[in-house]
């Protein structure tokens, strides 16, 4: 139990660290600004109280913000996808007894039903970071073509760290 | 009352998910309000202390390059020195004239964090309050201006870069003096703008666009960039310049802060001056 904890941080710190101090920092271009830190979102367990996950999402946000610089909109867009993860979750169907505990991931749901579960709460989390720190419906397209493209790379970043952290195991 | 209790039991969760969302909503139009962003930003001393840190390691990267920048620098300021003028004839200025009062003080800070690929771009320096920075000092780099100094704490400060929507620099033509607002207008970080030109001044291709020294932010004559294109809106009567920046908003290390020792002076001219009107 104390080593999964420790662990947990470990992927916590590490996630947050590779966003803020390595993806954030290497300023790609105007147009690809990959996101890939809400993977610490997904990957809680299934059965977490809901208001805890809420807060927890809203910290998480509110605490890329400050090092970005963004006002507070990643703290609402965790905040969304916070709240609605069980529903995609939920959609993705019923599990095993005791799935309760499991982590979603590429083992526990299946590489397909994670590809989905992940894009779609990353596509909302995109779309409504992205128009929040422009500010703007001004230009929609342009900021819908960066939400795309960003959103793509994002995506196969969370994938491919799924890949790297849970394939061994398979 | 038991009502009530019952309705936030039932639907404490959508509650908590709108207060959330309020507040995270607010920041961000806190954010957006220029000069307003006090209460959550990167000059903090936590993420301002992680991120001096990383700077430490990635500045031995670039220790050849700024070395490069400065030594041009200090060439440029040494082929001003006295000892490497001529003397003509009859008498010259020294140092301490009682003619020449010092204008501007630049202090020295390092680049610990620098955006340039969003739409609002900042960049924290290691310098606060302690160190003598006020906010809405100018930054200028060796190679042309950066921004206007934005939140201050103690020990770190943000700035406000040129790469951001609300920015202008009072800039004019080297060669014809004509003034107007330089302003960068998204997408490349190499190009900016100056709008409202008159149709009747001439613009040559490749002139240099210096900072007039109108506002008491920037000295004047700061080398900006070079014109590469322009042109002519005769609907307005105006035209637009299109400027290749002669700095490189990707790579700063090394900046200046540009305090103005007149500035308290000049404002209070110009309250008299609005004064004076009214």
């Amino acid at each position: 139990m104390n080593k999964s904890i420790i662990k947990n941080i470990i992927t916590v710190i590490g996630v947050l660290f590779f966003q803020l101090m390595v993806l954030s920092r290497l300023n790609i271009s105007q147009n690809v600004s990959p996101l890939i830190y809400p993977i610490i979102l997904f990957t809680v367990i299934r059965n977490v109280n809901r208001s805890i996950l809420l807060l927890f999402g809203f910290g998480l946000g509110f605490f890329v913000d400050i090092f970005l610089n963004t006002g507070g909109a990643h703290a609402v867009a965790c905040t969304v996808i916070a709240f609605v993860r069980p529903l995609f979750l939920s959609s993705i169907g019923p599990m095993d007894i005791g799935s309760d505990q499991i982590k979603p991931s590429i083992l526990s749901l299946g590489i397909k039903n994670f590809a989905v579960y992940a894009f779609s709460l990353l596509a909302i989390h995109h779309v409504i970071f992205f128009i929040l720190e422009v500010f703007t419906f001004h230009n929609l397209l342009h900021t819908l073509f960066r939400v795309f493209i960003s959103l793509l790379i994002s995506w196969l970043l969370i994938m491919s760290l799924q890949f790297l952290f849970n394939g061994r195991r398979r | 009352m038991i009502n009530i209790l019952a309705i936030l039991k039932r639907f404490h969760l959508q509650i908590l998910f709108g207060l959330l969302i309020f507040i995270g909503f607010s920041l961000t139009v806190q954010q957006k309000n220029y000069q307003r962003t006090k209460f959550i930003n990167s000059a903090n001393y936590f993420s301002g202390g992680i991120y001096s840190s990383i700077n430490n390691i990635e500045g031995y990267f670039n220790l050849k390059k700024v070395n490069n920048e400065l030594q041009a620098e200090n060439a440029l300021l040494r082929s001003n020195l006295l000892s490497s003028l001529k003397k003509i004839n009859g008498s010259y200025y020294h140092f301490h004239d009682t003619l020449y009062r010092q204008k501007y003080v630049f202090r020295i800070a390092d680049v610990i964090s620098n955006t340039y690929s969003r739409t609002s771009n900042y960049i924290t320096l290691n310098m606060g309050s302690n160190d003598g920075i006020i906010e809405e000092m100018g930054v200028i780099s060796p190679l042309g201006v950066v921004g206007m100094v934005g939140v201050v704490t103690e020990s770190y400060s943000t700035v406000i870069s040129f790469l951001h929507p609300k920015t202008i620099i009072s800039c004019k033509l080297k060669s014809s003096g004509v003034s107007g607002l330089l302003k960068w207008t998204g997408g490349d970080i190499s190009k900016a703008q100056i709008k409202d030109i008159p149709i009747t001044t001439r613009i040559k291709r490749g002139d240099s666009v210096i900072t007039s020294g109108y506002s008491s932010v920037f000295p004047g004559g700061i080398y900006m960039g070079k014109i590469i294109s322009f042109d002519k809106d005769v609907n307005s009567q105006t035209q637009k310049i299109i400027v290749d920046l002669n700095i490189d908003y990707s790579s700063l290390n090394k900046v200046y802060v540009v305090e103005n020792l007149f500035e308290t002076e000049l404002d209070v001219l110009n309250k008299k001056t609005e004064q004076l009107s009214e």
